[in-house]
């Protein structure tokens, strides 16, 4: 109570005012910043987007690739494709992917998923190759 | 007094409309001088997984010239690809032998160079190892798991042995094959051409900062607003892995050959993808990478894998034929060795 | 009860009291610094509430002086002088001396907090493009923007309240009006 007193004889109306304004112009710029959509993954095949994924929610699917099907597999915010057919695995060595720009593909399939949005490399990151010879 | 209130209010609503306005207006000010950064584009072309990146250039504009430089990738793939019938190669490695058959000068240009450094290399780095690879079968889907029979590779041999000039004659625009044992497998070079001619169409778009990155090999224009581009080189032994980090300017290629790229183990015998004409087998030089770092990429292509099959000693000599041009070899103990002026210092080093 | 507007003070007097109200900003600020927590973000900004008497009872350009020398004063005690967290800090100070420059051009009923909240805001923003600028690199410091201003808004408030009863102990002190 005697802080309410006190703001109330602190503050001028216009004050008050300005307070209240601001505050909602903060939470309307919160529900922005935080409704913005999640990131996608688009999957490819021969170059051509045949899906798009969210990455919020888990799913396992499939896709047809030039040698059968590829399952494509969404769980905890990452990404990866695996091959029916190969159990070696020689397309898809990358594994689990996440972070903008990134990429996996199973060549021989003709299957590429790409994480959608611009690639962020962190400044002084020794990791954040921007390509590797390989 | 109440009057002079409303006033005021008006005034101050008045001035902070003018603010919020001025706030977005200096945002967009420090956003439009910021130089866009990396654009990259993704796409499997010529059998590998092909990333172009450009730097500093607009969203728009990058797309465009990207699509330019992968629609020239994919031409020449067209144009140059042995498991395409319809291509030029799968067209003359069809037409019986002995017969001359006419050339474009586009590709009398890369069969010319593949042949020069063919001839400086002693026969070790040869473009005509299309029936030797479809004996081999790396290419083949599913890979293979076990060598083909020894039988099959002594009689290639026989046969190859006999042939002179590589197999391969260039006479007037035309070409002709000498052997059944002999087919065109640009597989060395055209892939670094093919980079080539896609950094020719990004630069005729005005990208003047970019890297394409097809397989093993790569070119890199200019420089990331003065920063150089950050490349790695893969760890032969460990997938994921960087053994080296490469801080690159353009214009430089780098072309990395390893016998990690296609491989299967047989008791613990590593068969991998790179072929010695002078064996039949894979190449066993003591080396398991080899990194070029040179003018151009086709040049670097064919050298890392010339000098990937000569091994060591006489890689290093043929390198000397090519001022300008640098390796880093790793050996298969894991050593490195770096001729002077590759750029590259190992990974974690300051 | 509303504060009274400020009473004309001598030249002297005016200069002793920036003096006064840079040595508490400095101490503020220094206090602060040596709180520990996640960098500049989430400090209360208490070194404002004496740059915001300054403003009040002086004038804006005496709210220049002691947010300036503040800052200098600091980092050179802290010896961060040009390093980022400097430029950071003076980002925010411009921002804060910007918005009470305008506000000074402007006849307004705002009282302590309102001005408090607004040069709060206004701090938090300058230090957020500097930061984007200097150390982030990309615009995404501005999707986190907002809830920098939501702990702002608090603290803008709080420090409006302490300025406004620093400011009420002031005028007590009539000695401060006169000539020695």
């Amino acid at each position: 109570m005697r802080v309410l007193v006190l703001i109330q004889r602190a503050t001028t109306p216009m004050d008050r005012w300005l307070m209240g304004v601001s505050a909602l112009a903060i939470l309307a710029g919160m529900f922005l910043t935080v409704s913005r959509p999640g990131q996608s993954a688009v999957v490819m095949r021969d170059n051509r987007p045949v899906l798009r994924l969210a990455l919020d929610r888990d799913i396992r699917t499939e896709v047809e690739g030039r040698l059968g099907p590829v399952v494509i597999q969404v769980e905890q915010g990452r990404i990866r494709l695996l091959e029916h057919r190969s159990p070696r695995m020689i397309g898809t060595r990358t594994g689990w992917i996440q972070g903008a720009g990134r990429t996996a593909a199973c060549v021989p399939c003709g299957v590429v998923i790409r994480v959608e949005g611009e690639k962020e490399v962190a400044e002084g990151d020794p990791n954040g190759f921007d390509a590797v010879s390989e | 007094m109440g009057g002079h209130g409303v006033i005021n209010r008006r005034v101050v609503t008045f001035s902070g409309m003018i603010a919020a306005l001025l706030l977005i207006a200096l945002a967009r000010g420090f956003l439009s001088p910021e130089p866009p950064g990396i654009q990259s584009e993704t796409r499997l072309q010529m059998g590998t997984l092909v990333t172009i990146s450009t730097w500093g250039v607009e969203k728009g504009s990058a797309q465009r010239a990207m699509n330019a430089a992968f629609e020239e990738m994919g031409r020449i793939e067209a144009l140059m690809s042995r498991f395409m019938a319809d291509s030029a190669i799968g067209g003359l490695n069809a037409a019986p032998r002995q017969e001359f058959l006419p050339l474009t000068e586009e590709l009398e240009g890369v069969i010319a160079r593949g042949l020069e450094i063919g001839r400086l290399s002693g026969g070790q780095f040869d473009i005509g190892l299309g029936p030797l690879s479809d004996l081999w079968g790396f290419s083949r889907e599913p890979p293979p798991d076990s060598p083909p029979a020894e039988k099959k590779l002594r009689q290639w041999l026989a046969q190859r042995t006999s042939v002179t000039n590589q197999g391969i004659e260039i006479d007037a625009h035309r070409v002709r094959l000498t052997s059944a044992s002999v087919g065109l497998d640009l597989g060395g070079i055209a892939k670094g051409y093919a980079v080539d001619r896609a950094m020719e169409r990004l630069e005729k778009q005005g990208v003047t900062s970019a890297l394409i990155n097809a397989g093993g090999d790569m070119r890199i224009a200019g420089s990331k607003g003065g920063k150089p581009w950050h490349i790695g080189l893969r760890d032969p032994r460990k997938a994921d892995g960087v053994i080296a980090v490469m801080d690159l300017t353009g214009p430089v290629s780098l072309s990395t050959s390893g016998d990690y790229e296609r491989f299967f183990l047989v008791d613990g015998v590593r068969y991998h993808h790179i072929l010695d004409p002078a064996t039949a087998q894979p190449a066993r030089s003591g080396l398991m990478s080899v990194s070029i770092q040179t003018r151009d990429s086709m040049l670097a292509d064919a050298l890392s894998t010339a000098l990937f099959v000569l091994g060591e000693k006489r890689g290093l000599e043929l390198l000397t034929q090519f001022p300008g041009s640098a390796a880093l070899l790793i050996r298969e103990d894991g050593t490195l060795l770096q001729t002077p002026g590759f750029i590259a210092k190992p990974k974690g080093a300051p | 009860m509303p504060l009274s507007p400020p009473l004309p003070m001598p030249r002297l007097r005016q200069d002793l009291l920036i003096a006064y109200l840079t040595a508490a900003a400095v101490t503020a600020h220094l206090i602060e610094a040596a709180l520990p927590g996640p960098g500049p973000w989430f400090k209360p900004g208490l070194a404002n509430v004496f740059a915001l008497v300054a403003f009040l009872r002086i004038g804006w350009q005496a709210a220049v002086a002691v947010t300036l020398l503040r800052i200098l004063a600091s980092s050179l005690a802290l010896g961060m002088l040009f390093t980022p967290g400097f430029f950071l800090s003076l980002a925010g100070g411009l921002a804060t001396i910007a918005l009470l420059a305008l506000l000074h051009l402007l006849p307004n009923r705002l009282g302590p907090v309102g001005i408090s909240l607004l040069a709060a805001l206004a701090h938090m923003c300058g230090q957020s493009i500097a930061a984007w600028i200097l150390l982030i690199g990309h615009a995404g410091i501005l999707a986190a923007l907002p809830w920098f201003l939501a702990g702002s808004w608090i603290t803008g408030i709080i420090n409006g309240i302490l300025t406004f009863l620093l400011i009420e102990q002031l005028d007590r002190h009539s000695a401060l009006l006169t000539d020695p």
